[in-house]
């Protein structure tokens, strides 16, 4: 879950905007410009804390 | 190709992922959860384009990708005629298009009255770029499902300079003229971030790096200083997805401002001929043709029958490969290793 999803090969670029589109949609958070790093979107587990993050403060 | 296909769409049993139930229906058609998400996102994009498009931009609202086939140009339609925006249209001319493409591309910028900006890159480069495509893995198998790896590689040198181009005269959205099907439903519009999306791209740039040289970087890469200086990136749109016509319809609208269908490229592709030959290295390699699943999407929208979108990959004209590779300069060996034969003549 730590592991990234891109090094592993498990996404390619669109499925960057697969995952970014899902959990703006599902979690109803604005994922800004801003936010599109490696460090929010690496692996499951740090998308998972940017959408806890996100929720929480209710953006 | 004897391989069995589904009965409902066209997927064959070579598709990654695939299962067939007693009666013989896919896996990717029984799973119907699938077309509820599309209108959903369809809608979701609706309403995103309608927001984006409210401020006028100068010089150019919007930069369109145009191959020349009806796809961009009934893109290129619909940006002008129906959102009324300011287009510059970009074509990269990768020394295969069909000269007819040249043509309708003419024809339509004039009839809209749209500026038109053609770059090409060295052919010597772009030939060992589509070599190293179709003899060596370069892309993985999840993008491969979609599109051939010589289109891909086609298609990210033309993401690439939209972007670079979209950065430079700070016009803030491309479109692009992708179907569903072609693309992922989420991805009819999003921001074109350059420099996250690119992460996802390091390892298939390294390969191909290693394959063509570090020309490579000059082309599909833009340098950090650029990318140090973005304020806002540009959003990709793909209007096409918006619209519910069928081909023929397409080609009706298009027609009607001068675009004529080109000879000598095959059933899949109005525009490049090149295409005939990355799809014999997809099948040859794959065994399922890369035009599958986005022709069985629509053949579930009840967009085209089943029977027109097998005679769709069926019309490959096997016949022009060895001109093809003449054109694309193999190697005997490499000639060899894709079933083609040796050399007819060498360009
Ligand atoms: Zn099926």
């Amino acid at each position: 879950m730590d592991r990234s999803l891109i090094d592993q090969g498990i996404i390619d670029s669109f499925g960057l905007v697969e995952i970014t589109g899902f959990i703006e949609q599902e979690f109803r958070v604005k994922i800004r410009e801003e936010d599109m790093t490696r460090e929010a979107f690496g692996s499951m587990n740090k998308m998972a804390r940017f959408v806890s993050a996100r929720v929480e403060m209710g953006t | 190709m004897s391989s069995s296909r589904c009965a409902c769409c066209i997927l064959s049993s070579s598709f990654p992922s695939i299962t067939f139930d007693d009666q013989g229906v896919c896996s990717y058609c029984r799973d119907q959860t699938a077309g509820l998400s599309i209108d959903t996102a369809i809608e979701r994009a609706r309403a995103q384009v309608k927001e984006l498009f409210e401020h006028r931009h100068q010089p150019y609202d919007a930069i369109v990708c145009n191959s020349g086939g009806k796809d961009s140009s009934y893109t290129l339609m619909l940006a002008v005629q129906k959102y009324g925006l300011r287009i510059l249209s970009f074509t990269l001319d990768n020394g295969f298009l069909a000269p007819a493409a040249f043509d309708n591309i003419r024809k339509v910028t004039d009839a809209l009255g749209v500026e038109q900006l053609t770059y090409r890159p060295s052919l010597p480069f772009f030939r060992r770029v589509i070599r190293a495509t179709a003899t060596k893995p370069i892309y993985r198998e999840k993008t491969l499902m979609r599109i051939s790896a010589g289109c891909n590689a086609c298609i990210s040198l033309v993401n690439t300079m939209a972007v670079r181009i979209a950065l430079e005269k700070e016009i803030p959205i491309i479109l692009a003229g992708f179907t569903l099907g072609q693309i992922p439903t989420n991805a009819i519009i999003f921001r074109n971030h350059f420099r996250f999306l690119a992460e996802s791209r390091e390892e298939s740039l390294a390969r191909l790096t290693e394959a063509v040289g570090h020309e490579v970087e000059n082309y599909y890469d833009i340098p950090g200083r650029v990318l140090d200086r973005v304020a806002s990136y540009p959003h990709s749109v793909n209007l096409l997805c918006l619209e519910t016509l069928r081909e023929e319809e397409i080609v009706a609208k298009v027609e009607a401002i001068g675009w004529r269908k080109p000879t000598g490229v095959d059933g899949c592709s109005s525009n490049c001929e090149l295409n005939t030959f990355n799809n014999y290295v997809h099948e040859r390699r794959l065994g399922f043709s890369p035009y599958e699943w986005e022709l069985s999407l629509l053949v579930r929208k009840g967009l085209m029958s089943r029977a027109e979108a097998l005679s769709k990959i069926e019309d490959n004209p096997v016949e022009r490969l060895s001109r093809l590779a003449d054109g694309l300069g193999l190697t005997g060996e490499e000639r060899v290793g894709l079933g083609l034969g040796v050399a007819s003549s060498r360009a």
